[in-house]
């Protein structure tokens, strides 16, 4: 039996653990334990900090002394080495050094469970996948707190891990995979923004109710160290209960705080450049760590003009070696606050034509940096799925895009007060074009722990405790159907989607089965294509749509692939299956082959090898 | 159910770019959220308020804090020994143990970490080891600022000090009789009996808190920063 509920927020660049004990009968308020994650800091040394840095770095064998790896429940560690002491010495060996674990998982362009991190690495480096790097940190984190809780194992309490609103179902399951080979058992994914809601509702308590009423509708904005995610959770009544919905999530955007440090450090590098004063990678990184500092200091204080940037030398004559440089109010509004988050109206797009410079790696970074511009288009593309949709909490009616009236904020760049003032002045601008009132920001949210902590008081609130938010699925799924069309030499068969699972689909339940028939050969790999949609709401269950590949409103994922086994005799068999998608109690989605006037029934894995 | 395992609290990864200010602020303010005062006094905390002219010299004091960090038991033992009314007697038949022969760098291992964290973060002993005469105080002003942010950074995460006295430097102070004398450094014209009638000229510090971490005794205490060799 479970003592305690655990939210674990596996993030892109810092990860934290919250728990949370089952046995209270009421919420936790201000006083939400956080867990203190044992980490090397230094070699030989481990101390205990609530964020862990999600950065793996595979070491040479004789790059460092024996023992100083040394965890307190791992004295033998010696091949890696996870949080503040990897991402420190990682900066200075990139070559070794696993960063944004999380966006590879997302990535379908790669093969994600291969071996291919670190991208780049020479070939001595016994490279690690994506699925791998995750499961190390959920590993450092269960050790961290089975060494705090011997009593109270972490595979046996209540999990709730989060993922990114944004994640399809083949980045769920691989995130689901790789707490299984870190043997957690009882996991359940929970949504990211959804958490930060949960946290900042456990957090007013009763005065929750104050800040939300019925008829409002509230937009998750969360910008984390390396991915944008928007979702929209509307607040309704029915026999006299509030309820929650999660009406909308936002595309997969990767793009995040560490860019901006980063495009900060790249503005004044290249001034310096200009003057003849090159910095190797060393004193770049110490660079963006002092244009982080000068940046906190202007968003805390709007008087300061400028910032002094010291970049010290790496020998030791420290007076000597030292570059210096400015950093200017106005560089920082033009690099930061213009180039993040610039004014723009509710009808533009993200721009796509060009690259922002900062694509160091093969992810597929956000081509533009202007977050309000993918809010703008979040928000537009929703209202044009929203006025169709046939159940809508929302009202959209004479709307030009979803109006929200409340803004909560979530992620560390929000830390900086001018940055939320300016994504509050820019929807409030398009609100009132609109003819909209204006949004208030739900004020009090901690903006670097809240996803755990929120995903922890999530695990003690579905147990019948609290508001829960309901929601379902986030995308509608199609596999891909070739037509049968006479062979022409060159041109392939068109394809067209069929609906298998519609948007909305709660957890624990099935779709119906589609009337769609296929012949699958026993023994023989099939692959299907495979689309999703966060905009088409109405799609039934076996609704075909033409040309997917053409269509705005599909995203084309990785494939998907039947494994059925060949049994004894029964190869080169052809057996007539329908689909049918289910959603599981865990989060994720499970396709299933259902044979046609048999009891046989497959699972059918989503490929997460790369889509061709 | 506490820290087990005496990992004492610090929220710090984040703060990269935070003010040291802003940075001691949050971590209090997170001591206070998480960690009811009630939970760790006596663990995690040795107070060097003690008066006692047989307490610890200061480095054994910083050891004990180290270890009291890391080792509950210790923690336990270590308050009884720093109280001597509740000390246990000895039992008369146990020998004793032969102290182990250990080296000056052992001895001062944690002395020694200071050192380290102090060059890793803030680069003080390349600043003090050069030779300021042949720069101007610009560039000594640039150096001093990774220095300042560095090393205050150090002293903020593993040290609390408070002011010893907390009226407002220039007040006039009374110092009443049985005054702790090594807190309180009297000057000028000292005569007769307390209590004593002064100006407060520095308010002092006291290291409340100290929160060394566990450095691993299979390293080598003397390497205050390694060599660095760009392969």
């Amino acid at each position: 039996m479970a003592r305690f509920s655990i939210g674990i927020d596996l993030g892109t660049t810092n990860s934290a653990v919250s728990y949370f004990d089952l046995g209270r009968d009421n919420a936790r308020g201000g006083e939400q334990l956080m867990l203190a994650i044992p980490q090397v800091t230094s070699l030989g040394t481990v101390e205990p900090k609530f964020l862990l840095p999600s950065f793996l770095y595979l070491p040479n064998a004789q790059e460092f002394p024996a023992g100083s790896l040394a965890l307190p429940w791992d004295s033998a560690r010696n091949e890696s080495v996870v949080g503040e002491f990897a991402r420190a010495h990682g900066s200075k060996v990139p070559t070794r050094l696993v960063a944004s674990a999380k966006s590879w998982l997302g990535h379908s362009g790669v093969d994600r469970q291969s071996a291919i991190l670190p991208w780049q690495a020479p070939s001595d480096v016994k490279r690690v996948s994506p699925v791998e790097a995750s499961r190390l940190y959920l590993e450092h984190l269960r050790g961290a707190w089975d060494h705090q809780f011997p009593d109270a194992p972490f595979a046996a309490q209540e999990i709730v891990l989060t993922v990114p609103a944004s994640f399809d179902a083949g980045a769920r399951e691989l995130t689901l995979a790789a707490a299984q080979q870190a043997g957690l058992a009882n996991i359940t994914l929970l949504e990211e923004p959804q958490a930060a809601f949960y946290a900042w509702t456990e957090q007013m308590g009763e005065r929750f109710r104050q800040h939300v009423r019925p008829g409002d509708l509230i937009l998750v904005v969360d910008v984390g160290g390396g991915t944008s995610d928007f979702s929209l959770i509307a607040v309704t009544e029915k026999d006299g209960e509030v309820q929650l919905t999660r009406v909308a999530v936002g595309d997969h955007i990767l793009l995040g705080g560490d860019n901006m440090d980063l495009a900060l450090a790249y503005s004044v590098s290249q001034r310096l450049a200009a003057d003849g004063r090159k910095l190797d990678a060393w004193q770049f990184t110490a660079l963006t760590h002092a244009c982080r500092q000068g940046k906190e200091m202007m968003f805390a204080d709007v008087r300061v003009k400028s910032a002094p940037l010291v970049i010290p030398g790496r020998g030791t004559s420290l007076i000597g070696g030292t570059v210096r440089a400015e950093l200017s109010r106005e560089e920082l509004t033009r690099v930061l606050t213009d180039g993040f988050f610039p004014q723009c109206a509710a009808s533009d797009l993200p721009q796509t034509n060009r690259r922002t410079g900062l694509a160091q790696m093969a992810l597929p970074y956000a081509q533009d940096p202007g977050v309000t511009r993918h809010l703008a288009s979040f928000l537009t593309r929703q209202a044009n799925a929203l006025a169709t949709a046939h159940d809508t909490p929302v009202d959209i009616a004479g709307k030009a895009f979803v109006h929200p009236t409340a803004v909560l904020f979530n992620g560390g760049v929000f830390k900086a007060g001018v940055l939320k003032d300016r994504v509050l002045e820019v929807i409030n601008q398009w609100l009132a074009a609109d003819g909209g009132q204006p949004a208030k920001e739900l004020a009090g949210a901690e903006l670097d722990l809240a996803v755990a902590r929120g995903a922890a008081y999530y695990g003690w609130a579905r147990q019948g405790h609290g508001l829960r938010i309901r929601g379902g699925t986030a995308r509608a799924y199609y596999v891909g159907v070739e037509t049968a069309v006479p062979a022409v030499p060159g041109m392939e068969p068109p394809v067209r989607a069929l609906c298998v699972a519609p948007f909305g689909m709660e957890e624990g339940t099935q779709a119906d089965v589609p009337p769609q028939e296929f012949g699958l050969v026993v023994g023989e790999p099939t692959r299907f294509r495979f689309f999703s949609s966060s905009v088409r709401r109405d799609d039934t269950v076996g609704i075909m749509i033409d040309d997917p590949t053409d269509n705005a409103d599909l995203e084309e994922l990785a494939p998907i692939e039947s494994a059925l086994p060949a049994q004894a005799g029964a190869e080169g068999r052809l057996v007539p299956v329908n689909l049918q998608a289910a959603v599981t109690e865990l989060g994720t989605l499970e396709l299933r082959c259902i044979e046609k006037g048999g009891a046989g029934q497959w699972k059918l894995e989503l490929n997460v090898r790369m889509k061709e | 159910m506490g820290m087990a395992g005496g990992w004492v609290n610090a929220k710090t990864s984040r703060v990269a770019g935070s003010t040291a200010d802003d940075f001691a602020r949050t971590w209090r303010k997170q001591l206070r959220l998480f960690f009811p005062t009630a939970r760790f006094q006596g663990l995690h905390f040795l107070f060097f308020m003690q008066n006692s002219s047989t307490s610890p010299s200061f480095f054994t004091r910083l050891k004990l804090a180290g270890r009291v960090l890391t080792d509950v038991s210790f923690a336990g033992r270590i308050s009884q020994l720093l109280s001597p009314a509740v000390a246990p007697a000895a039992p008369a038949a146990t020998p004793v143990a032969k102290p182990v022969e250990r080296s000056p760098a052992e001895e001062h291992a944690s002395g020694l970490a200071v050192l380290a964290m102090l060059q890793r973060e803030g680069r003080l002993i390349d600043f003090l080891k050069e030779d300021v005469a042949a720069f101007s105080d610009a560039e000594i002003g640039a150096a001093a600022r990774v220095v300042h942010a560095g090393s205050r950074k150090v002293l903020s995460q593993y040290f609390t000090l408070a002011p010893i006295m907390t009226e407002a430097e220039g007040a006039a102070v009374t110092i009443k009789p049985g005054f702790d004398a090594q807190q309180i450094c009297l000057t000028g014209n000292i005569a007769g009996q307390p209590p004593f009638r002064g100006e407060l000229k520095h308010h002092g510090w006291i290291a409340t808190e100290v929160r060394l971490p566990a450095v691993s005794a299979s390293m080598d205490a003397r390497v205050v920063a390694p060599a660095e060799v760009q392969l």
